[in-house]
């Protein structure tokens, strides 16, 4: 048992290490793309997409049947200080760290600091001069360390630039078993434009020796914000009223309008509700809807989607005591229905094997 | 011949056996029962308060009630008889709508304080084919950390799904606390799954580098034809109770 858990394992891994070891290009800009919109409307120069889904089986849209869009490019190994020092090398001396705080009294905060560095391992100190607080590996020493000095403790989360139509990021693996201070998790290179992600990745590989770090670049259309989604998000109450959509369920609720994104990454993606009842919105009541949204929010970022789904709303994953699925759940049950069926067996086979006798 | 029917009750035991019935100690995953309406959930993350106090487990705060009998936590199930399977109560500042509430800052979360049983760390990672194992950590800040390069669920229902390639996670505006949405084809749950862990495993080389926390299951959309599934963000939730990772025995 143990033999083949570490067979899977290492095919696993092999398989991850394999994975790890590319380039992946996320398009975020081309998921408008992925499949065709019912329409593309504007609005105030605004381009929204308009995907009307009719059934969930058989619909495309970039949130229905569909990924974003993806491609590999092979890269060569690195570990995590020829990595980190190339990052630096290439996009330093002045980058932001950000940081996890363990508190001693309890809980994790996010923070970010300014700091200048020329390699890795002047890094270190330079974020634990910025914070005013020690550095740990990762979250698991940094707890240890809290507890014991009854202090703040950070771990580092990332290292990071923001230049002109691209954001990069060096990830540290949070919980982490490697040697190293910094392990690196992996690279990511944000911008708006091919050319530019790929200038950033020649720097960081002219940095490196020649040879091409293992990244993911995100294509992005643009960055979204906390704010921008508060305005989307007290649209979407103030428009659900109106449609009087929403309907109140023992274990949830339907009808109301979802606001989605790629964490800070491009494009917004609305769910709406049909406005209608059951009948899917033709193209003027869609359109309609998606104004009043816009409207109403004060945002629109191009390229925006816009979903219309014959069901929104959510249902929590729980479930009230149920007698006899409960029973037919239970170990116990599973074990006497096999028990029985073993005995039943058992007795035919024994008066088979008398009657032969 | 009886021989091989009796192995097959064994195997359907064994295979079964664990998540819903009566642990001591007790770990992520496994079949809880509270609230006046009688939830069916499961446990998640592993916690402990710096504080003081004892162990316990972030669960989603719509399987149990803030206060009176309802905040009681049965395990795996309120019985007659006995001690009722009672195993702890719930400190529950969270929300069970996090659409409505008005108070943004509040997660679908909650959390199992464990008395009469003891509590393990270990991720029961058996039911994914692997071996049991502590959480390392925490994934990062969602509106950053968009890619994981695997995603894993253990609940009540379903036991261990998810998939070893990457995933993105969607940042959900809508609801209150921090919530991502994943979809179902890579992190499958269904009813009674509420408060399962949901946790990355990263490889290195051919070993795990990590095997980090990244929320509870809390619900799934659209209604009754679940195309995404619902997370809270462990690392919300851990800072909004105060509370840090126990990864002990």
């Amino acid at each position: 048992m143990t033999m083949t858990k570490t067979t899977l394992l290492l095919l696993v891994a092999l398989s991850a290490t394999v994975y790890a070891q590319s380039i992946v290009v996320l398009n975020f800009t081309a998921l408008v793309d992925v499949a065709k919109p019912d329409f593309v409307m504007d609005v105030n120069g605004c381009s929204v997409y308009v995907y009307v889904v009719r059934d969930f089986e058989t619909a495309k849209t970039p949130l229905v049947n569909t990924r974003v869009p993806k491609t590999n490019i092979t890269a060569s190994p690195m570990d995590s200080e020829e990595m980190l020092d190339a990052f630096i090398k290439a996009l330093g001396p002045r980058l932001k760290a950000y940081v996890t705080i363990i508190k001693p009294e309890g809980g994790l905060k996010d923070r970010a600091v300014e700091v200048s560095v020329h390699s890795s391992t002047e890094l270190r100190r330079a974020i634990e001069r910025a914070l005013g607080v020690d550095l740990a590996r990762n979250y698991m020493e940094a707890s240890s360390a809290a507890i014991k000095t009854q202090r703040p403790v950070a771990y580092p989360d990332s290292l990071a630039i923001e230049i002109e139509d691209a954001q990069v990021f060096l990830f540290f693996l949070g919980g982490g078993n490697g040697s190293k201070f910094f392990q690196v998790e992996n690279l990511v290179i944000e911008a708006t434009r091919w050319e530019k992600a790929f200038e950033i990745l020649s720097q960081i590989r002219e940095a490196a020796g020649g040879r091409t770090p293992p990244a993911y670049i995100y294509i992005v259309p643009y960055w979204t914000d906390d704010e921008e989604g508060r305005k989307l998000v007290r649209a979407a109450e103030t428009l659900e009223r109106e449609l009087g959509t929403v309907r109140e369920l023992p274990n949830g609720v339907e009808g109301t309008i979802h606001v989605l994104r790629y964490g800070h990454v491009g494009p917004y993606m609305l769910v709406f509700p049909y406005p209608n009842g059951s009948a899917p919105p033709d193209r003027v009541t869609a359109e309609k809807v998606v104004r009043r949204f816009v409207e109403l929010a004060g945002v629109c970022r191009s390229p925006m989607v816009a979903e219309f789904w014959p069901k929104t709303g959510y249902e929590r994953a729980t479930g009230r005591r149920d007698y006899t699925q409960l029973l037919v759940d239970t170990p116990l049950f599973l074990a006497a229905a096999a028990s029985v069926a073993a005995v039943a067996t058992a007795a035919v086979f024994i008066f088979k094997k008398r009657r032969t006798n | 011949m009886w021989k091989a029917v009796l192995l097959l009750a064994l195997t359907v035991v064994l295979v079964f056996a664990g998540l819903r019935d009566r642990e001591n100690p007790v770990y992520p995953g496994v079949q809880i029962y509270s609230k006046s309406t009688g939830e069916i959930c499961s446990a998640g993350i592993p916690v402990y308060p710096k504080s003081g106090g004892s162990l316990g487990f972030i669960i989603a705060s719509h399987c149990t009630d803030p206060s009176g009998p309802g905040n009681n936590v049965y395990q795996p199930i309120f019985s007659w008889g006995g001690d009722n399977n009672w195993a702890g109560f719930s400190i529950d500042r969270g929300t069970d709508d996090p659409r409505y509430e008005p108070d943004r800052s509040k997660p679908d979360a909650a959390i199992w304080v464990v008395a009469n049983r003891g509590v393990s760390g270990k991720v029961p990672l058996r039911y994914c084919g692997l071996i049991d194992s502590p959480l390392t950590g925490v994934i990062g800040d969602p509106k950053s950390k968009i890619i994981l390069p695997s995603i894993f669920k253990i609940g009540r229902s379903t036991y261990c799904t998810g998939i070893w390639s990457m995933v993105e996670l969607i940042y959900d505006d809508r609801y209150s606390g921090s919530v991502y949405a994943v979809p179902i084809s890579s992190l499958r749950a269904e009813w009674t799954d509420s408060g399962g862990i949901v946790f990355s495993i990263t490889p290195c080389g051919t070993t795990i580098c990590g095997i980090q926390a990244v929320g509870i299951i809390i619900a799934g959309y659209p209604q009754g034809n679940w195309l995404y599934v619902m997370i809270q963000n462990a690392r919300y939730a851990m800072d909004y109770y105060g509370v840090d990772l126990y990864t002990g025995p």
